[in-house]
């Protein structure tokens, strides 16, 4: 099954913290209650998982509002 | 017992319809609305009863500025409209396409009968082309009469459905049931959702209130929609000593069929048609909440309902569920308002600080957002759609007073693990909401609810009115905007 979401570029993305490059990783999503798969920059060190700007306010959005009154 | 004044407020007399100053008091658990007409005396009636209590029951909103199609003359409801003193424009607007009707229902507010004619094609499709510049993108929803009548209704939905987000269908399934093909056709067409009149699981309700058994029909509407992946929003109207005891057992059946979306209950009015004697039928707000609490053994709470964010706080309620495939309802989680006011809106119980009215445009906007979410099916798996046999419904148990939630077992397709897109979909096919919207009449009109109405009934040429004014009868059975 595909995880991935096109359109996301990590080239030259690092973790602020650790200093390290992102790099794809799978992630197990938990929201309240609920939970689903899907691929992500992460840092390789630290962990840290960047969710890209379009996917928040774009499909993870839509899964706040199914899920809550907002 | 002590009585305590809540607010001032206007009403009209039931019996000629005029504007009079009313008083809402407070006396023991119940509210009453009361007022007194110079020339038919006073009049006195609950309005709501109990918990959740009338005081915590909130949710102030700023009244808008209408872009008004008549003039203010006589005052509220006389001049709609809508005139300029109305403060909400509509999430929702009805096109009755007929007033012709297949049932001859003891109860109909629209008074429908067998002989109307039906509006031509043309001319609804002129009212679609005015009406989605002047509201906006709202629901649609195609009334009548029955509208399943009207031999053009496929080309209508057609064309309502490149102009609005929604378009919904009010029928009462008679020809859903005999026709199963239509289904097809009006989902092929654009339709968004069903909302199918459906009072109770059992043939002596619908005698009563539709004058004639319907079950079989109903049930076969529902198959009916079921096959063409339409979704179906119950609507029974509900009254006292009626169908108020299958409350509970209503809900169980929708929420063990993925293709119903909810259920939005309506307490019975006495406006248009009203042949029904008996004992005092009406219900409010708080009353069909414990119901449905009672009934459900508790799957369905009092607190977890919401008053509206469009209309007027005291004109509907809202709960709104993840279901589960084992029956269970998760309750979608609370809103906060920046008051810190939880699901029962805003409340000096709930905040220290002043709650600010909310802005009327926008949450107009996201209920019309809401109500799509909540009823627009999407498609679904096939491993969905294959519930027990709908002639079971009758087996399930109906019982006044539930000790525990009926268990069930929802076909709903799960694996075990999901993309966001599934997720999504899944997510959106496991939505249910228990609505209810409390219509008024002359006995219990208070113009400040009127004021705030968004569901609207659209009247040739160009003119809105809110659907407790078109439906406004006095007690003698005259009609202030239906031609009697």
């Amino acid at each position: 099954m595909d995880r991935k979401i096109p359109d996301i570029d990590i080239t030259g993305w690092i973790c602020h913290k650790c200093q390290s490059p992102l790099t794809m990783v799978q992630v197990n999503v938990t929201y309240m209650g609920a939970s689903f798969e899907v691929e992500l920059p992460s840092c390789a060190q630290c962990g840290l998982t960047m969710i890209p700007e379009f996917l928040a306010f774009g499909k993870m959005l839509d899964v706040e509002k199914l899920l809550e009154d907002k | 017992m002590r009585a305590e004044l809540l607010e001032k407020t206007l009403s009209l007399c039931p019996v000629c319809l005029k504007t009079l100053p009313a008083e809402i008091w407070e006396r023991g658990e119940d509210v009453w609305l009361h007022r007194v007409c110079p020339e038919h005396g006073p009049f006195s009636l609950v309005i709501w009863r109990g918990e959740p209590n009338f005081r915590t029951w909130k949710r102030p909103k700023e009244p808008l500025k209408v872009v008004a199609q008549t003039p203010k003359n006589l005052g509220c409801p006389f001049d709609c409209g809508l005139c300029p003193e109305h403060g909400q424009n509509p999430c929702t607007v009805l096109l009755e396409i007929t007033q012709r009707c297949d049932l001859n229902c003891p109860i109909c507010f629209a008074n429908s009968g067998a002989s109307e004619r039906f509006t031509p094609l043309a001319e609804l499709v002129d009212s679609l082309n005015w009406l989605r510049p002047n509201v906006g993108p709202v629901v649609l929803q195609i009334s009548g009469g029955e509208p399943t009548l009207h031999p053009n209704l496929p080309e209508l939905v057609a064309q309502a459905a490149k102009l609005f987000p929604a378009v919904q269908l009010n029928t009462n399934g008679l020809t859903l049931a005999q026709n199963p093909q239509l289904a097809q056709t009006l989902a092929d067409q654009g339709l968004s959702w069903v909302f199918l009149q459906f009072d109770g699981l059992d043939d002596q309700i619908y005698q009563i209130l539709r004058g004639r058994p319907l079950m079989k029909f109903k049930l076969a509407a529902i198959q009916a929609c079921q096959a063409a992946n339409l979704a179906v929003v119950l609507t029974p109207t509900v009254a006292k000593g009626v169908n108020d005891h299958q409350l509970g057992a209503l809900v169980d059946f929708a929420r063990a069929r993925p293709i119903i979306r909810g259920a939005h209950i309506q307490p019975m009015t006495q406006a248009g048609r009203y042949h029904l004697n008996g004992p005092n039928f009406r219900l409010t707000i708080p009353e069909i909440l414990r119901a449905l609490n009672e009934q459900t053994g508790g799957l369905i709470k009092p607190e977890q309902a919401f008053p509206p964010g469009c209309e007027h706080e005291r004109c509907s309620f809202h709960l709104r569920f993840r279901r589960l495939d084992d029956g269970s309802l998760i309750p979608r989680a609370p809103k906060a308002d920046d008051c810190g006011c939880g699901p029962l809106g805003c409340s000096p119980k709930t905040t220290t600080i002043a709650c600010p009215p909310e802005e009327t445009d926008g949450n107009r906007l996201k209920a019309v957002d809401i109500i799509i979410q909540s009823w627009k099916a999407d498609a679904a798996p096939a491993s969905d759609l294959c519930p027990e046999p709908l002639e079971k419904a009758q087996a399930h148990p109906v019982s006044l007073d539930r000790k525990k939630p009926l268990e069930l077992k929802i076909p709903m397709a799960k694996p075990k693990s999901l993309t966001l897109d599934d997720f999504l979909a899944q997510t959106k096919r496991e939505t249910f909401s228990v609505t209810g919207m409390a219509f008024q009449d002359a006995y219990n009109m208070d113009l400040a609810r009127l004021k705030g109405c968004c569901v609207h009934i659209y009247q040739a040429p160009h003119r809105l009115i809110p659907f407790c004014a078109m439906n406004l009868t006095s007690a003698n059975g005259q009609s202030l905007y239906r031609k009697n």
